[in-house]
């Protein structure tokens, strides 16, 4: 790999040869591996582990708030929780679980705290849905679907992105949401109904 | 693809319905956090796990104790600077008795050595007169260099008292004074040999101390003079008188003596004048 690489680029050093072949192990490391290797003092592997969640994550924000600045803020928190308890962190649960459970009891908090002014209850949230006549009058579906997803419930929106964001099993996104495998399948089952008839429509 | 586990007709009609909307979904636009957002959150974590050095752990400790020094520090030097004047107050106040005490004790040591240097004067001047006035005969030598002896001890032994008073009132003051005050004996045992000197020029008590008093002549003034202390000058020279007048061959000297003894009846006579 090596002589590959210096035949390809002859000008590298011995130095960036070892960071080309560090970064390599990176990239080949299990999350798991790279958040005890963090733990341990290792900032590169913070980076590699920030590299691959870092989009996902962001999205699963931003798309529960439908807010840039609330997102960020959201998202930032997130990350200085994650870094915080970086040695409280035990291989023994997948790290995208352990990462997920965080973020989404950052977002419960950040919804309790706004729950006085803007009421995040199901039945209120019907109320906030934003208008689906002037997405079609758009025709853009992914305007739709967009607006569909952010006037659904908190519970099926959550969810819903993390089934779509993360690709986790039911039975993690039960452990994320602290509920039990049916509870999850039940609400996925809701929010997809909703998002295809709105399509449909 | 999204995927539900399959637990039959329901779960197969989620699982299309995910399709569809995994479809939709992945239409979206992916947005991504901003650059600035991602360089805070990489930094706090690398800040968060950059090794600092032990002392570094306990920053807040070394300037807090840095800072306690410091402040005790000025605290000392205000403290010593507000005492400081009084002390020199104190010095000062202190010097300046000791100096008044000090010149006080002189002048007055000055004016005792003075006053005793005036009264041996006088002294030495009346006894001088009184041995020009009065010649000495021969007739009782012994009686004569008796009296004299006793006269040079009464002389010595009273300007030695008065020397041991001037250091008693001196002993209060400096030791500056008190030296000045001890200085006042040797004056006064050098007018005292100047006396006992004068005495011993005289030819005629020469003469007869020697015949009455052979010995006495002959040892050391100071060793005599402690045998003759405590006699009365009026005795001695009364006595002396009378033995002037014996020798002298003038019968008065009987009526003379007869006087002496009523006067003093207990006063042990001369060898002249007990026959």
């Amino acid at each position: 790999m090596y002589i590959h690489i210096l035949r390809v680029n002859p000008g590298y050093t011995l130095g960036d040869l070892v960071r080309i072949g560090y970064a390599a192990l990176m990239r080949e490391m299990t999350d798991e591996k790279l958040m005890q290797r963090y733990a341990k003092g290792d900032a590169k592997a913070f980076d590699q582990l920030y590299a691959r969640h870092r989009a996902p994550l962001y999205r699963y924000f931003i798309r529960q708030v439908n807010n840039p600045a609330t997102a960020n803020d959201l998202y930032q928190g997130a990350w200085e929780k994650i870094i915080k308890g970086r040695e409280k962190y035990r291989p023994t649960a997948p790290f995208k679980v352990w990462m997920y459970r965080i973020a989404h009891n950052h977002l419960v908090d950040h919804y309790r705290r706004m729950r006085p002014v803007d009421s995040i209850e199901p039945d209120t949230l019907s109320d906030t849905r934003a208008d689906p006549s002037q997405d079609i009058i758009d025709g853009e579906q992914k305007d739709i679907l967009r607006a569909g997803i952010i006037a659904l419930p908190v519970e099926q929106r959550n969810t819903l992105l993390l089934q779509l964001e993360t690709g986790l099993k039911m039975k993690d996104i039960a452990k994320v949401t602290g509920v039990g495998r049916e509870t999850v399948k039940s609400r996925l089952r809701y929010a997809v109904n909703y998002l295809k008839r709105s399509l449909v429509e | 693809m999204n995927t539900i586990d399959n637990n039959g007709e329901n779960d197969n009609s989620l699982n299309d319905g995910l399709d569809k909307v995994g479809q939709a979904y992945g239409r979206l636009p992916h947005e991504e956090p901003p650059e600035l957002l991602d360089q805070a959150i990489l930094n706090s974590a690398h800040r968060a796990v950059e090794k600092k050095p032990h002392w570094m752990k306990f920053g807040w400790l070394h300037g807090l104790t840095t800072t306690a020094v410091f402040v005790l520090a000025l605290s000392l030097i205000f403290n010593q600077r507000e005492q400081l004047p009084d002390f020199d107050d104190r010095m000062r106040t202190r010097d300046s008795v000791g100096l008044e005490r000090e010149k006080a004790a002189k002048k007055q040591s000055r004016d005792i050595q003075s006053d005793l240097r005036m009264e041996l004067k006088e002294e030495n001047e009346t006894r001088q007169d009184v041995f020009k006035s009065t010649p000495v005969q021969a007739a009782s030598p012994s009686e004569a260099m008796e009296i004299a002896v006793g006269e040079q001890g009464m002389e010595q032994s009273s300007a030695g008292r008065r020397s041991m008073d001037v250091q008693d009132s001196l002993n209060v003051k400096t030791d500056s004074a008190d030296n000045d005050a001890s200085g006042i004996a040797p004056v006064l045992e050098e007018s005292l040999m100047d006396e006992a000197d004068l005495i011993t020029e005289t030819p005629e008590l020469e003469v007869i101390a020697r015949q009455s008093f052979p010995a006495a002549v002959s040892a050391p003034v100071a060793s005599e003079t402690s045998a003759s202390v405590g006699i009365d000058p009026e005795i001695k020279q009364r006595l002396l008188a009378i033995i002037q007048l014996k020798q002298s061959g003038d019968e008065a000297w009987i009526t003379e003596l007869e006087k002496f003894k009523q006067h003093y009846p207990d006063f042990p006579l001369p060898d002249e004048l007990s026959d």
